[in-house]
């Protein structure tokens, strides 16, 4: 069964990306129940997608189950030919837009934009599970997922206004969301956190690291020498 | 907080207003060796940094965020964050560039120059070590060029070649081998710190040994 959980919290990370926690009340049949979630990102991390339940009632724990998460990402040949093959068609109709009346011509220019600022990481993933139920009833299941994705992130703006005895001052501080991806995220619950994603995670964003030839032997060499790992510990920001 | 993140857009959330205080950490760090230290002029940087302070609860901020400061509702400064700490938010390192800090020479007393010998790698040769104390008196003149005046740390730090003496002011703070001074200077006025210092010059020149030396006729 196809559906879509409402995002219910997003921790974004200043360095990129983030933590999207996806909450939803389910029927379930007895037998097998299996569901496809909608509306996961190709940028989602399938090592930390997690599936967590929550029970309505205390004595559901020993007869609903979860029995197995199935993830993947779509292959990224197939996803970049389908995204040149968009891009094109948006440059087509672009050039033709001006026969448009104004209304269409600003709806067709949206969807337009949208298609020629897609990438792999706007892409969908597959991310379904199974739950095992001994008899009919509900239960909250709670879905977790990291996305590697360094379009969507956070900065702050500090403005300091000194007054005039020079000691003294004050700090209107603000946090700037900056959302870059194909995704929207209505109403949610925000987090931020200091932290920077591995760089291993780069591929998942359809990031394309130089090739090694490109790369001067020096360089390789050097990056060779920095490679002693460096803890990083994840803050999270205080609203 | 909750809010809407639509697609493709940024979105501004207020995070914290609060008062702060407003201290401005200026440094200049002195040292020298026996390759600079009898140069006729040389410049030092005065390092400037903002740290605020502020009130309520700590707040994590990452580093290299962005702050304007602002003096009567214009931007003057534009900086970034070096770290925070608790309530305080210190801003990077800058270069002040209207605090001018002018080191020249005043005088060199050349000492006696002792010679000792050291092996050479050819056993035909030896180096000739001519070693000598200068007595070295350096001034540095600092000037705030700022319509306001300031505070300023200059910190001497004397090396293995070149060791401190006597300075004129005396120095408020010692803390070998760091010499502190805490200087105040009003607005488009100089301060002079005059230093004396003791120098190790150290030559050396290989030679052939005397015994390996072709006599004249």
């Amino acid at each position: 069964m196809l559906i879509d959980p409402k995002v219910v919290k997003l921790i974004i990370f200043n360095g990129g990306g983030g933590i999207v926690e996806r909450e939803i009340k389910l029927a379930l049949n007895q037998g097998t129940n299996e569901f496809e979630i909608q509306n996961v990102p190709a940028s989602f991390d399938p090592n930390t997608a997690d599936i967590k339940l929550k029970y309505i009632n205390p004595e559901d724990k020993k007869d609903i189950t979860l029995q197995q998460t199935i993830v993947s990402l779509p292959d990224k040949k197939t996803s970049d030919q389908i995204i040149n093959r968009e891009k094109n068609a948006a440059s087509q109709i672009i050039t033709y837009s001006i026969d448009f009346t104004r209304e269409l011509r600003e709806r067709v220019t949206n969807i337009c934009e949208a298609s020629s600022y897609r990438t792999y990481a706007d892409m969908k993933g597959i991310f379904n599970f199974i739950i095992n139920s001994k008899k009919e009833g509900e239960v909250i299941v709670k879905i977790l997922y990291f996305i590697a994705d360094l379009r969507i992130k956070w900065e702050t703006s500090l403005q300091v206004n000194v007054y005039s005895d020079e000691i003294t001052a004050e700090i209107d501080a603000s946090i700037i969301v900056d959302n870059q991806t194909g995704f929207s995220y209505n109403d949610v619950e925000l987090g931020f956190a200091i932290f920077e994603l591995p760089s291993t995670t780069a591929a998942a964003t359809g990031a394309i690291p130089p090739p090694a030839m490109e790369i001067p032997m020096e360089q390789q060499a050097f990056s060779q020498l920095n490679r002693q790992k460096r803890t990083q510990r994840m803050k999270n920001v205080m609203l | 907080m909750k809010a809407n993140i639509p697609t493709r857009k940024k979105i501004k959330l207020n995070w914290f207003k609060t008062k702060a205080n407003l201290n401005i950490d200026r440094n200049i760090d002195v040292q020298y060796n026996s390759a600079n230290v009898n140069a006729n002029k040389l410049n030092w940087d005065v390092i400037v940094k903002y740290i605020l302070i502020k009130e309520g609860v700590p707040k994590e901020i990452p580093v290299n965020s962005p702050i304007t400061l602002y003096k009567e509702g214009l931007p003057f400064l534009f900086l970034s964050t070096a770290n925070s700490i608790g309530n305080k938010i210190i801003s990077e390192d800058l270069i002040d560039d209207d605090i001018k800090v002018d080191d020249d020479i005043i005088q060199i007393k050349e000492g006696e120059t002792k010679v000792s010998y050291e092996d050479a790698k050819d056993p035909k040769q030896h180096i000739e070590v001519r070693t000598r104390y200068d007595n070295i008196t350096r001034r540095i003149t600092i000037e705030n060029k700022l319509d306001n005046s300031i505070e300023l740390l200059l910190k001497y730090k004397q090396t293995k070649d070149v060791v401190f003496v006597n300075s004129i002011p005396e120095s408020n703070k010692i803390e070998e081998p760091e010499y502190n001074y805490n200087i105040k200077i009003p607005s488009e006025d100089k301060f002079r710190l005059t230093l004396e210092l003791k120098a190790k010059m150290v030559s050396r020149v290989t030679k052939l040994k005397p015994e390996f030396l072709k006599k004249i006729k």
